[in-house]
């Protein structure tokens, strides 16, 4: 290496020979050439002002809200929900595909493709059933005393509710956004209730109504349809 | 080496790691409790919206409680920990409608109206500082904040940027040579705060 290639070299290292990070060889090579080399000594100062200034900076203290952590633990469990719901569809799916693995298998040969030709019709007569459907659907069905499958303004959210919450808060809180559950709970603990927001813009402050509450671990609006 | 330089060596971390990806919250807040404050310093100065910069804060922890399994070991926990935060800083960068552009600052301009014998208050100096690092673009930013702030080596830094080491280099020299002014401006600061201190 060249005189001009090690000076380079070095002073490329100097940060991190400050911050005391380098590897023996590397420390050993910097403190050898600084001891003779004038420039890198002055740039070692200049990297060691810098390192004490951005050590010593003030930051903006930052300290999470009191809510933020179990705001993240809530979050967790809607994942963890919707994890075990497709773990569930992926375990009864590949029961499914193991169960008619074993009867094709157990099956004698000329059987076995006769199946599998019933299966091939089978699916081919489904599918164009399918196909024919989606060229024209058909209305639906909806009896006279239906007002609507979901009338306009009405949105859904995901609510878990704190541990000791009783049925008699749970009411409260839904008639202050006159709400109804429409599913749930899961497994661990997440309802789906439909909230009566007159426009699309007031979602949000009947959500903001529901997280400022102590007995709501989570409000999270879903996506309208 | 642990990211932080004031961090204790946490042994105990890569255990910390493998019981929140057997899904134990009470790790997950241990955790927590153990990085927010470093990760929502390092997001806040790669992304400078508050508000965005806690939400990012929870997506890392998210992605720290779904993908705890794909540890290896072969980082610190530290390490990987800021990757994942790296990483989601540089999207979210990417989704801000509008970003300042990384202009360098005249030497003037970081020094502001006051001459040099004005910058004897830590305030200043921070302030300087803070304007500084302003100009740098964000990857310079990262690599200047690693490894001054958090006290992480090259190699490191190369494995928590997902860029060659070579290019840790480079940013870092290219870093230093536009905050110049500023440390000429810390430099005679110093210097004359020593001898005020002597006289």
């Amino acid at each position: 290496m060249s005189e001009d290639d090690r000076h380079r070299h070095v002073a490329e290292l100097l940060p991190w020979y400050v911050n005391g990070t380098l590897g023996d060889r590397d420390r050993d090579a910097v403190t050898a050439h600084v001891s003779e080399c004038l420039a890198c000594r002055e740039e070692l100062a200049r990297c060691q002002t810098l390192a004490a200034t951005v050590q010593n900076a003030l930051d903006t203290a930052w300290t999470p809200a009191a809510d933020r952590l179990p705001r993240l633990l809530a979050s967790v469990e809607l994942i963890e929900a919707e994890g075990a719901r497709r773990a569930g569809w992926r375990a009864q799916w590949r029961d499914a595909v193991e169960w008619l693995s074993d009867v094709f298998e157990r099956t004698p040969g000329p059987v076995r493709w006769g199946f599998a030709a019933q299966a091939a019709l089978l699916v081919l007569v489904v599918g164009l059933a399918f196909w024919t459907g989606i060229l024209s659907p058909p209305a639906p069905y909806r009896t006279l005393a239906e007002s609507g499958a979901r009338r306009a303004g009405e949105a859904r959210i995901h609510l878990v509710f704190a541990e000791n919450v009783t049925e008699h808060d749970i009411r409260a809180l839904l008639a202050r956004v006159q709400g109804k559950i429409v599913d749930g709970p899961s497994p661990l603990g997440v309802y789906t209730v439909e909230i009566g927001a007159g426009a699309p813009d007031q979602v949000m402050p009947m959500v903001g109504i529901l997280r400022s509450d102590p007995k709501v671990r989570l409000a999270e609006p879903l996506p309208r349809r | 080496m642990t990211v932080g330089p004031t961090a204790t060596i946490a042994d105990d971390e890569p255990e910390l790691i493998r019981r929140v990806a057997a899904k134990d919250r009470r790790a997950f807040e241990t955790l927590y409790q153990r990085y927010a404050q470093r990760l929502h310093r390092y997001l806040s100065r790669q992304i400078q919206s508050a508000e965005l910069t806690e939400e990012v804060l929870d997506d890392v922890m998210l992605v720290i409680w779904q993908s705890a399994a794909r540890y290896n070991g072969t980082s610190r926990v530290s390490t990987w920990i800021f990757g994942i935060a790296h990483h989601k800083a540089l999207k979210a960068r990417a989704r801000q409608a509008s970003r300042a552009a990384a202009v360098p600052l005249s030497e003037n301009e970081i020094a502001g109206d006051e001459g040099p014998e004005d910058i004897t208050m830590r305030g200043e100096i921070d302030r300087l500082l803070a304007r500084g690092l302003a100009a740098l673009s964000p990857e310079q930013r990262a690599v200047v904040e690693l490894t001054f702030r958090d006290g992480c080596s090259y190699q490191e830094i190369a494995e928590i940027t997902r860029t060659p080491v070579n290019t840790v280099k480079t940013r870092m020299f290219h870093a230093r040579r536009r905050l110049q002014p500023l440390l000429s401006a810390l430099g005679l600061a110093r210097g004359r705060s020593s001898e005020e201190k002597q006289g």
